[in-house]
């Protein structure tokens, strides 16, 4: 996962710029890294569980769309998802806190790269990172877990049908 | 969670004071993501000692997991997102969405 973690060290970076540093812009690029790296987390984790090609695993990275990756995790921090094992598996609280974490940081990308009126803090920011940061570290506590195999299909193909 | 909206202030203002020395303050408003689903945006004012980078995880975890589970917020149709603060940095930032309670 070395782009996922290369990531998450420079949304570490951006998180203290230097006096000379144009503040804003280092804030914002840090919470939108922190996003990405949680995003390429994921994608290539599920991407890795695909025995096609090199090129066939490309392109499939590139079919994971935001806004259904939000809608599945959404459904796992309600407690609403449904995998597809039966019964169904219970989601460990490292999942609910990927899922939690996966919602804040998207909602916080699009604020710190569209929304030029909000200005941010440091606190602000670093709590996003703490967030990202905790992610990795709930993720790899799980990943290779049946019920996180299944919250990886439902990233790449959306909710189960009912 | 429309028919909890009355007694919300009073479930923000019950969490925030679980927190003595931590929280300082708590605001919200109630409106729309970014991807225009319902949302309620949290704002919360950390003391500067709890806002310390040692400290900080810790303390935005356990205020972010007080206010979804006393709020029952996985019961909500409202996305939650949580944002935090330093009381130093809203002196001196003086934002009004972070002043006070606010419902928009």
């Amino acid at each position: 996962m070395a782009i996922a973690d290369d990531l998450l060290t420079l949304a570490s970076h951006l998180t203290t710029p230097a006096a000379t540093d144009p503040e804003q812009a280092w804030f914002r690029r840090s919470i939108s890294t922190a996003y990405y790296a949680l995003f390429h987390l994921l994608v290539q984790e599920a991407a890795q569980r695909w025995n096609g090609s090199p090129t066939a695993r490309l392109g499939l990275e590139r079919t994971f769309k935001h806004d259904q990756m939000k809608e599945v995790s959404r459904a796992v921090s309600t407690g609403s998802w449904r995998g597809w094992s039966t019964p169904h598996l219970p989601v460990p609280y490292e999942l609910r806190d990927v899922a939690k974490s996966f919602i804040g940081l998207q909602e916080a990308r699009h604020q710190a790269d569209y929304n030029n009126e909000k200005q941010w803090t440091q606190t602000e920011v670093a709590a996003k990172f703490s967030d990202a940061r905790t992610a990795f570290q709930n993720w790899k506590r799980i990943s290779g877990r049946p019920v996180a195999d299944e919250y990886l299909l439902s990233l790449t193909i959306g909710k189960k049908r009912e | 969670m429309i028919a909890q909206l009355k007694d919300l202030d009073q479930r923000v203002h019950d969490a925030a004071m679980s927190f003595p020395g931590v929280v300082v303050r708590i605001g919200y408003s109630i409106g729309h993501d970014w991807n225009g689903d319902p949302a309620i945006f949290f704002r919360v004012v950390l003391s500067d000692d709890a806002s310390r980078p040692e400290v900080l995880a810790d303390n935005t975890g356990r205020v972010g997991g007080k206010l979804f589970d006393d709020l029952r917020l996985d019961d909500s149709d409202y996305t939650p997102y949580f944002y935090f603060r330093s009381k130093s940095e809203q002196d001196q930032q003086k934002d009004p969405e972070w002043q006070s309670l606010t419902i928009s």
